[in-house]
């Protein structure tokens, strides 16, 4: 049963999978809080880690081109097994869409519109989002191209922005902390962001026409762009920050207020501003939809339009009950977080893998994206 | 507040339910009534200022139960 | 009728959006505020409080006789109704930045607007008891920024906010300008709040401000900056003069737009133009836990200014002011090093580089750091001086004469 019926080309789903990484290379705070300075260390640790996670993703898309995650859990463990596990991951999803949610509403009041209620913020970013899900995937990620390349060159203008102020000496020492802590940031960088990338399984029946290696390179060149993203924000704010970084809540927000080329060329943290209010919307969005495919999908009725509203609404409401302060949501970021979230985006997915392929799914050969001719 | 809360939950019943009911998609009524109710419920709460009991508290007091999970610096 | 709803709901849509994302709570009105330019902080007579002292860009409302609107605290003192005062001074006692910033909002008809905050100045006494909690506000605040210089005045800060300048009618523009000339020579001039702040979170390091001091009286008031004050965490315990902090930035290197001045005997005087300033160190560490810290220091320079020198001829000369230079240079960074070794302040940050480069080693060292091992580091200046022209005339005016 086909819910969505629009199609994307692969390009776009690859710059989309790129944009989504983006929106998690601007909040870094998880990770620099714990190794401080060493951070860039497990992350490309993390990075190399999720390699082979986003290559199990790919093979699901390989194998099942038109079905959606929640249809593969039924095919795999049967109806009534698979039904509970798709509660589950509905649950997981309007989980991620509610963090995220609370991300930018937190933001935009620390920042930005400190007396506007952040209900109504919330409220007035989940009804956009609706709006663009009811018209589709294409229209979703419509937007996801071109900010892409636009997030692109905040990162390298505020480099080339903030080169006097960057000291390469504020990367080393390496390896001096307890072991444990380059254990939890891996962890932390594999589970956040890059193994939510299991959302986009959701979305895999809307992408068309393409070869078993064009999917294989949608999704490591979309991969690597978001990777390439978040070492370079990590690096520029470990460069410019040094032993501070751990201080601050919002890192990337504080290099850029450092920018000081003449008097003209100060102030720009806006332009982070700006950039992150993009990134998370285009994540709330995505999120949403993914959301609301997965409730109609459960529901087994192809009319997601008309429950997307009452799906955000939802989400808005449910958002500011999940955390009673951000220091309670950094502090979950790095303790629980990192297995809540690793259970649905990587030890699921792994034993329905294994399990898929001892079952020899899918039955039907034909369906399965084909080699280039 | 309440008022607000309330009359807005009209409208999204009379946009999305209407056109269900019409085109008489039982199971869409079904998920639509569910999460109408979800979303009902926590609007009011919010509004009358009621502490909801967070889910997240749950999964930590699980994985604790389990014994893994990172410390807190 | 569904098309005539759907056109309503967009109008509807429109004018929420508009009036709620335009941001109508957080409105700021220009004549309700105002723009703070200089922060003071200073001892209070009841030991548990500090003096805030702010310093207000005075915008002027309108022509007309101008009364100027002092409005809470003492005023600075405009004698004449109609010249209108180009700051007004705003001035509380309460036991914290933010209480006495609260305080002044209280009792005024505007609001105070940080974003234009030129500087950040402490009383010398305030600095002795330490300032830590004083800044917590100032880095949790997203609107006061980071990059403000800092200063410690030697006196009262509210003393420099109050004065009035012959260059400049308002002290913390001043300041903000002069600190940011100065930040052209050489960043160690400058301390930023995230410069202190990195450098109380340092590896045993010492963290130092700029010093200033007011001089003159009534309205001919004058603002000089005397050298650096040295901190131990956050208790300022002493302070260095302008030769000695020459040591200190030329040990670090980066220094641009600047001269260096060389004497030799009573006559003999010159005067470089340096160009390019640069200085990589090196640590090495011995068993016994001795440091070795080396100094690889390249200069290239142009001739500024040349008295005496009689007996040289003009190529002797270049090299034997080269010389001169490089003693200089060594001799004034070591003179530097005995100062703060005196005053068991690592301000040189060695402790950074040596937990840097060899941080097993450091982790050792860390706790015989502050008090036994950097009195015997040993410090090894190789200066090149290179002088590469001479200006526009190739003899000095001097040798001329006398032939």
């Amino acid at each position: 049963m086909i819910i969505d019926k629009s199609h994307v080309s692969g390009t776009r789903f690859m710059f989309t999978i790129a944009f989504y990484l983006q929106s998690s290379a601007l909040l870094t705070s998880f990770i620099s809080g714990i190794t401080e300075q060493e951070s860039w260390i497990p992350a490309i640790f993390g990075i190399l880690l999720s390699l082979p996670i986003i290559y199990m993703f790919r093979t699901f898309m390989v194998k099942f081109p038109d079905k959606n995650f929640l249809q593969v859990l039924e095919m795999t463990y049967g109806r009534v097994l698979g039904k509970i596990m798709g509660l589950g991951y509905i649950g997981f999803f309007i989980n991620l869409t509610s963090l995220n949610l609370l991300d930018l509403g937190e933001f935009t009041k620390l920042a930005i519109l400190p007396l506007t209620p952040q209900l109504l913020i919330t409220l007035l970013c989940i009804l956009v989002c609706v709006w663009a899900v009811r018209h589709g995937f294409n229209v979703v990620s419509r937007y996801g191209s071109i900010f892409t390349l636009i997030e692109f060159a905040i990162v390298i203008t505020s480099l080339i922005l903030l080169s006097n102020q960057i000291e390469f000496s504020n990367l080393i020492p390496v390896f001096q902390l307890p072991l444990i802590k380059y254990v939890q940031t891996t962890h932390i960088v594999t589970v956040i962001p890059l193994s939510e990338l299991v959302v986009f399984l959701m979305i895999t029946p809307c992408v068309k026409n393409i070869s078993k290696q064009q999917a294989t390179k949608y999704w490591f060149l979309g991969a690597l762009m978001g990777f390439i993203v978040l070492m370079l924000t990590l690096l520029r704010d470990i460069t410019v920050l040094g032993n501070s970084l751990h201080l601050f809540s919002l890192p990337g927000m504080v290099s850029l207020r450092l920018v000081n080329l003449g008097e003209a060329l100060s102030r720009i943290e806006i332009i982070f501003a700006v950039g992150l209010t993009l990134l998370l919307f285009f994540k709330i969005t995505i999120l949403l939809y993914v959301s609301t495919i997965a409730v109609a999908q459960l529901f087994g009725t192809t009319q997601y339009k008309n429950i997307a509203l009452i799906i955000g609404v939802f989400v808005v409401f449910y958002a500011p009950t999940l955390y009673p302060n951000s220091v309670a949501h950094t502090n979950s970021a790095r303790t629980i977080e990192p297995f809540v979230h690793g259970l649905f985006e990587i030890v699921l997915p792994l034993l329905t893998f294994i399990i898929a392929a001892i079952l020899k799914l899918p039955k039907d050969k034909k369906s399965m994206l084909k080699q280039e001719a | 507040m309440i008022l607000i809360v309330i009359v807005g939950f009209i409208i999204i019943a009379l946009i999305d339910l209407i056109p269900l009911i019409k085109q008489r998609k039982t199971l869409a009524i079904v998920a639509f009534s569910v999460f109408f109710a979800l979303a009902l419920t926590y609007g009011l709460l919010n509004a009358f200022d009621v502490e909801v009991p967070s889910i997240m508290k749950a999964w930590k007091s699980f994985f604790e139960w389990l014994g893994i999970a990172y410390k807190v610096e | 009728m569904n098309k005539i709803f759907k056109r309503i709901l967009t109008v509807f849509m429109v004018i929420i959006s508009l009036t709620m994302l335009g941001g109508c709570w957080d409105s700021k009105e220009f004549n309700e505020l105002f723009v703070i330019t200089a922060t003071a902080l200073d001892v209070a007579e009841d030991p548990k409080k500090i003096t805030v002292t702010l310093q207000t860009a005075n915008i002027p409302q309108g022509a007309g006789p101008s009364g100027g609107n002092s409005s809470g605290g003492s005023g600075s003192g405009g004698k004449s109704g109609s010249s209108s005062k180009a700051v007004i001074i705003l001035k509380a006692e309460s036991q914290s930045l933010l209480d006495g910033i609260m305080h002044i909002s209280r009792d005024s008809n505007r609001e105070v607007l940080f974003q234009h905050n030129q500087i950040r100045i402490i009383g010398k006494e305030l600095a002795q008891k330490g300032i830590i909690k004083h800044l917590d506000m100032l880095m949790r605040d997203t609107h006061s920024r980071l990059e403000v210089p800092l200063a410690v005045v030697d006196g009262r800060a509210e003393e420099v906010v109050k004065a009035k300048l012959s260059q400049d009618p308002n002290s913390g523009i001043f300041l903000g300008e002069m600190f940011r000339d100065l930040s052209r020579v050489s960043n160690e001039y400058q301390v930023r709040l995230i410069d202190f702040a990195q450098m109380l979170i340092g590896e045993s390091v010492a963290p130092i401000m700029p010093m200033i001091k007011l001089s003159g009286s009534d309205d001919k008031q004058e603002i000089h900056f005397v050298g650096m004050a040295v901190f131990k965490d956050d208790k300022m315990i002493g302070s260095i003069d302008t030769e000695e902090t020459l040591g200190l930035i030329w040990a670090f290197g980066n220094v641009k737009n600047t001269n260096m001045d060389v004497k030799e005997e009573e006559q003999n005087h010159a005067v470089l133009r340096i160009k390019s300033f640069k200085t990589k160190p090196e640590v090495s560490l011995e068993k016994n836990g001795k440091v070795k810290i080396n100094l690889d220091i390249d200069v290239l320079t142009g001739l500024g200014e040349l008295k005496g020198f009689k007996e040289y001829k003009m190529e002797q000369l270049i090299e034997h002011v080269k010389k001169l230079a490089e003693e200089r240079i060594k001799d004034r960074i070591n003179d530097t090093l005995l100062v703060a070794k005196q005053m068991k302040s690592d301000f040189f940050r060695f402790g950074t580089l040596i937990s840097q480069k060899h941080p097993k080693e450091w982790k050792r060292l860390k706790k015989r750091w502050e008090n036994e091992l950097f009195m015997q580091v040993e410090l090894n200046v190789n200066a090149k001086v290179k002088i590469a022209g001479s200006g526009e005339i190739v003899q000095s005016l001097e040798k001329e004469e006398k032939k």
